[in-house]
């Protein structure tokens, strides 16, 4: 078993859009493990030297390499420690929303009936409301903090994950396997266990991983329109949404962390690709010589 | 009840409701199994033959137990199984599946899958290591299978493990569905032998589901000819063969050819006379298709009735010879 | 001329980057017009690859690495031939949007460019030819059985008018009976019309009453090719006579079969020697080193050394 799944992550490492995706986040984690650890620029400490442009000089032994704010904040530490920042949220949104809609996936698709129709029919509720909307409402309710976004983001993104899962488990359901693992006496909480779940899994992580990028643009949407991070906080949309009426005299406060944050987004949506791609068969392109059928 | 006889069903029944669009009201029913009757005797092989959507598959699972009966009784060993199935009988009654490509979790060893039967039953690990290691070889392939995932074997080697799979429980009747009708010809040789080779060491009782006429011939003792989800000629392989009286029967034997370009094969194979069988609710199944049609076969349903000793026919064309 | 001429056809697969060889040095040939060549095997033998060569249909990742085919002696990769194909998936080959009637239409508009009403009419008589009602155009693919869906395929290849029918497993999803009406309707279609077909199956039992000469394919050979009635009364390879002798009969009680041990080998792992030594219980040592050459006997021929 070892082997066949270092044979899956070699398989799917000889993916170039994987790769890509790859070396794009490695970077930028790199960089912003660097940022935290050596940056000798405090992300909240205010100086009057502001709107400095980037490289200019400044009085520690690193110059401003993407200039100053308009509170004269270093934005290359800024942008950095935000990347640290959102990709934590992200990762806490995918997890909650994940194991949340994981779980109403399996029972939904398992128990059936009664149960099933009202879990969908809420889901389709929630997803009829346009996601962003409906962030901005249970946002608005539990009170402007990054925390609470995260939970509103979740709750809006759950549904994806349950129906996903709900599709694949009820055709995995009506497999032959299944069929023989009942004739053999198995109970259904084993067959669920050791036959079902294993065939989820793949589908599952493949949407997790398309779903970072979407929880980091709903994270800086949210806070773009101050219902999420507060400031002084580093946080991609906060930064826009703060440099926002400086942009004529100084672009780089915005386009910078936008920068960063359009290539962690575009990082998980090849990874994502790439998986999505080597996991469908139909789209697989490695064909065997078994041409023939009889 | 005779002894002899291992499984028995009594007007066995299984319909599927069709439900409308909207209101999901019960709007008719399909009726996959139609009352059957069946008797085998211990080391018999008894040949289920249909074309699709006989029924034959249902049946098939119905007996397995793996779908429940909408009416009817069946009893193994003379015990009342229809509904649940007494835990020193558990393990006695095994499917193969037709299909062994997709029969198989492609995510877990072989060695995982054959031993499922027995974790189910109680039996620990090692020990059921232990013993399937036997039965693998008893299907003739070596040990080293065990630890091979089902994507590294063939077509027979599958079925050889899904056979393996069902003995490990020591079962007395053995349902097999179509199990070479997926594989190529050298290779069904070869299960049809070892599955031969396996009911005469073993003592089993085989119900052998099969569109094919001549395995089922090579194969079995009797042979059922099943239509619309009855049965609707019954006897010994000589009889059904030389003797057949079913217009069904009749029909199915001229169109199987022999491989022998010498011989005739001279389908008699009567049109669709009205694609709509529903039509044909009250009276015989086979109606919308017979040549010999009447007017009665068109009001009420034939009974199975025994034409000669142990030879049933469903027909009313038969009916005054009794 | 004849309608179908194979020599030393080789066809190469591109799996993962390399060559694997799937049909290798196979000659054949339909003599006359109307004559059906049933080319029989085991799955892996290459018998689907060679129907799609003749077809010009082969996929992109493989290719005729040498040889020739030949229809009426054009070459088939530098001239067009009208070569029609039915499949086994008549549902998969029928486009389900498009009425019986369109895509038998089509077939005219296309090849012979009639008016739209004239290819309709056209269709209605090859409905009828293949023994369904006229009214049938109408109709869409899902409304038809399998047995008429296969009809139907059989009415859009006779409609074309074609030089070559390739038939693979027309019938292996249909049940007995419908099966039986069917070739025979292909049968007698492509006697009366003087079309030739090569009839690709692994059905021995019914290659014996449709075809008229058979070629057994092992391994991406040709290892017999005969006319059938001396190819079933006397077999000459053993690979031919283990089939044969492994098959259940419907018209006889057999006390065993004859079982053929293994498996036939997959594209890419050819044995040495003679590609049916590890299975052949009449091997001797030549059979292990060396590929034995075609014999040629009346009117066909046999790739075995015991025949030297």
């Amino acid at each position: 078993m070892v082997s066949s799944r270092l044979k899956v992550l070699e398989e799917v490492l000889r993916i170039k859009r994987v790769r890509y995706g790859i070396f794009i986040l490695l970077s930028l984690a790199i960089l912003s493990i660097f940022v935290i650890l050596f940056s000798p620029f405090e992300y909240d400490r205010i100086s009057p030297r502001v709107h400095l442009p980037p490289l200019a000089g400044s009085d520690t032994s690193w110059p401003h390499i993407l200039g100053t704010d308009n509170l004269g904040r270093d934005v290359f530490t800024r942008t950095f420690y935000a990347f640290a920042l959102d990709l934590g949220c992200a990762l806490a949104v995918v997890i909650l929303s994940g194991s949340i809609g994981l779980a109403i996936g399996i029972a939904s698709s398992y128990l059936g009936g009664v149960i099933d129709a009202v879990l969908m029919r809420i889901m389709d509720i929630v997803i009829s409301i346009p996601g962003f909307m409906l962030a901005i409402a249970i946002a608005a309710v539990l009170g402007s903090s990054i925390f609470n976004a995260i939970i509103a983001i979740a709750i809006v993104t759950i549904p994806v994950y349950a129906r996903l899962v709900r599709s694949v488990v009820l055709s995995v359901k009506e497999s032959l396997f299944v069929l023989a693992a009942k004739e053999a006496g198995l109970s259904d909480l084993y067959i669920v266990v050791k036959h079902v779940l294993p065939h989820v899994i793949p589908t599952f992580i493949t949407q997790a991983s398309m779903e970072l990028s979407n929880a980091i643009i709903y994270i800086a949407a949210l806070s773009f329109v101050g219902l999420g991070a507060q400031e002084p906080v580093p946080e991609w949309g906060l930064m826009i949404s703060s440099a926002r009426r400086y942009v004529r005299e100084a672009w780089w406060t915005a386009v910078f962390p936008g920068l960063v944050m359009f290539l962690t987004v575009l990082s998980f949506n090849l990874i994502g690709d790439g998986l999505r791609d080597y996991l469908d068969p139909k789209k697989r392109t490695v064909i065997g010589v078994q041409v023939e059928t009889s | 009840m005779n002894s002899d006889v291992i499984v028995k069903t009594v007007n066995l029944k299984k319909y599927y409701e069709i439900r409308s669009k909207y209101l999901k009201r019960v709007i008719g029913y399909v009726k996959a199994v139609n009352g059957v009757d069946l008797e085998i005797k211990r080391g018999e092989t008894l040949g289920l033959v249909g074309e699709s959507g006989s029924g034959k598959t249902t049946l098939g699972l119905v007996l397995a137990k793996l779908v429940k009966p909408t009416d009817g009784k069946y009893f193994l060993k003379g015990i009342d199984i229809t509904y649940s199935l007494p835990k020193n009988l558990r393990g006695k009654i095994r499917i193969v599946f037709q299909d062994p490509y997709s029969a198989l979790n492609p995510r877990l060893k072989i060695v995982d899958t054959l031993i499922e039967p027995l974790l189910a039953q109680g039996v620990d690990k090692e020990n059921a290591k232990e013993k399937v290691a036997k039965y693998l070889k008893l299907v003739g392939l070596s040990e080293e299978y065990l630890e091979s995932y089902p994507h590294m074997l063939s077509g027979g080697q599958r079925q050889r493990i899904m056979i393996a799979r069902a003995l490990v429980t020591e079962p007395e009747f053995v349902i097999l569905d179509e199990p070479t009708s997926m594989l190529d010809v050298s290779t069904q040789a070869q299960i049809i032998e070892l599955l031969k080779k396996i009911k005469n060491e073993k003592n089993l009782t085989y119900l052998f589901i099969t569109h094919n006429l001549a395995v089922a011939r090579y194969l079995s003792d009797t042979i059922a000819i099943m239509f619309s989800g009855q049965i609707v000629e019954i006897a010994d392989k000589k009889t059904i063969f030389s003797n057949p009286l079913h217009p069904y029967t009749k029909t199915l034997l001229s169109a199987y050819p022999s491989p022998d370009p010498s011989s005739t094969w001279s389908p008699e194979i009567p049109e669709d006379i009205d694609n709509n069988t529903l039509i044909y609710n009250q009276g015989c199944s086979y109606a919308g298709r017979c040549p010999l049609r009447k007017d009665l076969c068109l009001k009420t349903s034939p009974e199975l009735i025994e034409v000669e000793n142990n030879h049933k026919v469903r027909c009313h064309i038969y009916k005054d010879r009794t | 001329m004849k309608p179908l001429e194979i020599r030393n056809l080789t066809i190469h697969y591109a799996v993962r980057g390399k060559w694997v060889e799937v049909v290798s040095g196979v000659d054949l040939d339909i003599d006359e017009k109307g004559e059906i060549l049933a080319v029989v095997g085991e799955s892996g033998c290459g018998k689907t690859t060679l129907g799609l060569a003749i077809a010009g249909l082969l996929p992109p990742n493989a290719k005729i690495s040498s040889g020739s085919i030949k229809i009426f002696g054009k070459d088939v990769r530098s001239n067009f031939a009208k070569v029609a194909m039915i499949f086994q998936d008549a549902l998969a080959s029928l486009n389900p949007l498009l009425t019986i009637g369109e895509q038998i239409a089509e077939v005219y508009v296309h090849h012979f460019s009639m008016s739209k009403k004239e290819a309709l009419e056209e269709a209605k008589k090859r409905l009828v030819e293949v023994g369904l009602p006229a009214s049938y155009i109408d109709k869409y693919p899902h409304e038809l059985s399998g047995g008429q869906r296969q009809r139907v395929l059989i009415a859009i290849a006779i409609a074309m008018n074609p030089e070559l029918i390739i038939a693979d497993e027309p019938t292996t999803a249909l049940d007995v009976t419908t099966q039986a009406k069917v070739l025979k309707l292909l049968r007698s279609i492509v006697k009366s019309r003087g079309i030739p077909m090569v009839y690709i199956t692994h059905d021995l039992a019914l290659v014996a009453h449709i075809a008229d000469k058979v070629a057994v394919m092992y391994a991406g050979q040709v290892v017999e090719y005969r006319d059938k009635y001396s190819l079933y009364k006397e077999p000459l390879h053993p690979y031919t006579q283990a089939l044969l002798n492994s098959l259940p009969r419907v018209d006889l009680d057999l006390e065993e079969l004859k079982v053929l041990k293994g498996e036939p080998p997959t594209p890419g792992s050819f044995p040495r020697g003679c590609r049916f030594n590890p299975r052949c219980s009449k091997a001797f040592s030549k059979c292990f080193i060396e590929e034995p050459p075609v014999k040629i006997f009346n009117n066909g021929f046999v790739r075995c050394h015991l025949y030297e």
